[in-house]
């Protein structure tokens, strides 16, 4: 199958898999305890208020008319209005998306500048003092909370220097990298560790392969031995891993944005929750759905890339 | 955690010739004062309001969007205030009503009539005149309103006298319903809402009050910015106020330390710490925490089984251990820093434990698993819980505490599901009747109890018309609490405010209302 192919195929299967998922969401929100229609129309309304409420917002329909009545507008573009403030969830949704992805993209990045050299550098100098110094950063790192690594780098790092907001994300561009660096920094600290053993593990087998043995027999040494023979045929599991790690990714960023007061999809969709938003939620966990389905695609299309050995299966 | 930072940027620290200089600088400055007679450095000249900056605010919860029906959170209310201005307002300290929007505001009881006159420059943020069209259009609004709704009831319709007169026409006296007209939900909105659909409307509102909405998300970033066609001349002083979502009391408590905003709202007394003391300001013990109890079913349908758990709590624990000097004990289920309050007859509950294991004894209390629930909020609820199950135990009952999110919380709250519950109440307008509104609403706070009788009440207080009758009125809804005792009040705490020391004009009533209009930077 080429691979023109293999991606059609992959984004129809997805089809089945999102609504699998919002179907999942739809039912957890109806057995959650707490009525939508109580809190968005206030609790000094009456019953007979709160039930035309409960009408009006269609929650009186049956558990499958809602969720198809939902499937359909939202195949229609139409994600439908926040309970609570009315506004257009695709609104809502899309002023928040790029804060988060802002916050995704600079917490890959950090993660990568510091896994990347330090799982080579582990791994060269195997049972060596970097060796044991960087997995014990790994060991330390993990048992490190994201929002107390958050906390102590807004202490220690903006309020002292002031070269970074302690929160918000302002309003400029400058701004906005201003204010995505440190929670950039937490969530690539927390993430490095797994990417760091995860690469270590693939660098030290393509130490021991033969063509970086050939490599070697053809007086290749050094810094070019590490990038065009070791990492370069070590980063394809990284991809995959990269991409498995998406979903800590996303939940680091619901923590982040609240400990760093980014109003982001992560930060919307805690609050969401709490107040029984359902159109809100629904819509969140579409675009989360949606997007984790596609960082999976691109993780494969991506080792596809790199490692033309790896078959495109019919 | 409390330090020396200086949240504002402070240039370095000076040099031994520097400060030599600006000592013998100041020295003359001094003696050439007294020599003309200036006033002496103890005593302070008033500060001049200057014009312009942005006011940043650091919020602890999202709003409910601006449509005045569904606000239910305090900075919904602040906000909806600052661009949709209610007819009237609430007096500073929260002590009386006083005109606004509205020039001049006549109850004539006999007549059953409220006349009011809109003052003078009253004009919408389009620049439309304020009209009394457009206060029956609102008047309309408002009653429709599933919420709030009903407080308009009395109002059977609207006259207009002339461009800017107009009379509320009751369908039966009620003095209270000034108050009301301070509420956020009173605010005048423009003829068929400026000629947009009522969705519309709410997403960009427009409104006769000091600011206008720009950009906004519920639960993010909400930027007003001046209205030039403020009615009150020379106001308001600010050009902006940016309102930003912090959800977590260290982040704001953060923010507040490096500058970033200038005010951080609802700073609850446990929080107070996190702030050096010069920066904040300290309400009047207003909100008041109170536990309610399932009076639908045993074992709380019986009075004697809620009077045994009222007697048991060591209430003193809650003022002074959680509160730290910022609460004071329970006078009963409203606070008395609102107007007309008035005491029970007999003094309110206080610890009596061998009275509790008595009456626990009577009902077989002790022999009952029971469940406190409370919102796992931010704030004081657990505290206030873990107080409250200690009590118990030490007289005797088997209590579990149940932290809910808000939303299962107030799923169960009310109905038959809970025992007790714990949760907090406070005004948003300057007369004891507003907080006892809402526990007629809520059938005694959620705790599913008649309300006949106090609606009874409730009507009495309305066609009262001085003060004594009023607080007459007062001392039997608490009496009837007292002997009753749906709901238990717990404590009666401050509020707090941190502001910056360059921020002036702010304040705030009891409950944290305040008007943007008068604040000022500088």
């Amino acid at each position: 199958m080429g691979r023109f192919g293999f991606i059609v195929k992959r984004l129809i299967t997805t089809v089945p898999l999102l609504l699998g998922i919002v179907l999942l969401v739809f039912l957890l929100l109806k057995i959650t305890p707490g009525d939508p229609a109580r809190l968005a129309v206030g609790l000094r309304a009456s019953d007979a208020e709160v039930a035309r409420a409960r009408k009006a917002m269609g929650l009186d329909q049956s558990a499958i008319q809602q969720y198809l009545s939902y499937l359909w507008r939202a195949l229609h573009g139409n994600l439908g209005y926040s309970f609570k403030s009315q506004s257009s969830v695709t609104q809502i949704i899309g002023a928040q998306a790029p804060v988060t992805a802002w916050l995704i993209t600079f917490g890959v990045i950090i993660s990568l500048v510091i896994s990347v050299p330090a799982a080579v550098l582990a791994a060269i100098h195997r049972d060596g003092w970097w060796d044991h110094a960087i997995r014990g950063f790994a060991v330390l790192a993990v048992g490190m909370p994201m929002f107390w690594v958050g906390v102590m780098l807004i202490t220690l790092v903006a309020l002292p220097t002031g070269w970074f907001p302690v929160g918000g994300f302002g309003n400029t561009l400058v701004d906005h990298v201003r204010a995505t660096v440190l929670p950039g920094l937490t969530l690539g600290i927390a993430m490095a560790p797994p990417m760091i053993r995860g690469l270590r593990i693939s660098v030290l087998e393509a130490l021991k392969s033969e063509y970086v043995e050939f490599g070697r027999s053809l007086g290749v040494r050094g810094v070019r031995l590490q990038r065009r023979f070791v990492v370069r045929n070590a980063l394809p599991p990284m991809v995959t891993l990269l991409a498995v790690q998406s979903g800590y990714f996303v939940f680091g960023a619901v923590i982040l944005e609240t400990v760093f007061a980014l109003p982001g999809l992560g930060q919307g969709m805690a609050n969401a929750a709490v107040t029984r938003d359902v159109p809100l939620v629904q819509g969140y966990t579409l675009v989360f759905a949606i997007a984790i389905v596609f960082i999976y695609l691109v993780a494969d299309i991506v080792n596809v890339m790199l490692d033309p050995r790896v078959a495109i299966e019919g | 955690m409390t330090d020396s930072y200086n949240p504002r940027k402070t240039p370095s620290a000076l040099t031994r010739r520097q400060f030599l200089a600006a000592g013998s600088a100041g020295a003359i400055a001094v003696a050439a004062g007294l020599a003309s007679g200036l006033p002496s450095a103890g005593a302070s000249t008033a500060l001049k309001p200057k014009r312009g900056g942005t006011l940043l605010v650091a919020r602890i919860e999202p709003i409910d969007g601006f449509k005045l029906d569904s606000a239910t959170a305090d900075p919904s209310y602040q906000l909806d205030m600052a661009v949709m201005e209610p007819l009237l307002r609430s007096a500073s300290g929260g002590k009386g009503v006083v005109t606004g929007l509205a020039e001049s505001f006549h109850y004539d009881p006999a007549a059953k009539t409220y006349t009011m006159k809109l003052a003078q420059n009253a004009r919408f943020s389009s620049g439309a005149a304020v009209t009394p069209r457009d206060v029956a259009f609102s008047l309309e609004v408002w009653k429709a309103g599933p919420n709030y709704g009903s407080t308009y009831s009395s109002i059977k319709s609207l006259t207009t006298i002339d461009d800017r007169t107009f009379r509320f026409n009751l369908t039966e006296e009620n003095s209270a319903l000034s108050d009301f007209l301070t509420w956020s939900s009173s605010g005048i909105l423009p003829h068929n809402f400026g000629g947009k659909s009522e969705s519309e409307f709410w997403q960009h509102p427009v409104g006769a009050g000091a600011f206008k909405v720009g950009e906004w998300a519920s639960d993010g970033v909400i930027h007003l910015t001046r209205n030039p066609h403020y009615y009150q001349n020379g106001r308001p002083y600010l050009d902006a106020v940016v309102s930003s979502l912090t959800s977590q009391a260290t982040q704001r408590a953060l923010e507040f330390r490096s500058g970033q905003v200038d005010v951080v709202e609802g700073v609850a007394p446990t929080q107070a710490a996190l702030y050096q003391k010069q920066y904040l300001t300290v309400l009047a013990k207003h909100f008041t925490d109170f536990l309610s109890f399932n009076t639908a079913k045993a074992p709380f349908n019986n009075v004697e089984a809620r009077r045994a758990v009222a007697y048991a709590i060591d209430y003193q624990s809650i003022s002074r251990g959680i509160y730290k000097g910022y609460a004071e004990k329970p006078t009963g289920l409203v606070p008395p820093s609102l107007p007309y309050w008035a005491p029970p007859t007999k003094p309110y509950f206080k610890q009596d434990l061998p009275l509790a294991k008595k009456l626990i004894a009577q009902t077989g209390l002790a022999k009952q698993h029971l469940q406190i629930i409370y919102p796992s909020v931010e704030g004081n609820y657990g505290l206030v819980a873990e107080v409250v199950q200690g009590s118990l135990h030490a007289a005797g009952l088997n209590v579990t505490l149940v932290p809910e999110d808000l939303g299962t919380f107030l799923g169960e709250f009310g109905t038959p599901k809970y025992d007790m519950g714990i949760w907090g109440n406070n005004a948003i307008s300057p007369d004891v009747v507003d907080p006892i509104v809402f526990i007629y609403a809520t059938k005694w706070l959620f705790a599913s109890y008649p309300t006949k009788k106090l609606g009874t009440l409730i009507r009495d207080y309305e066609l009262a018309t001085t003060t004594a009758s009023k607080e007459a009125v007062i001392t039997e809804i608490q009496n009837e609490a007292f002997q009753e005792v749906p709901s238990l009040g717990l404590d009666h705490y401050s509020e707090l405010f941190a502001i910056q020391s360059d921020v002036h004009g702010i304040s705030p009533t009891p409950w944290g209302m305040y008007y943007y209009d008068g604040v000022w930077k500088g």
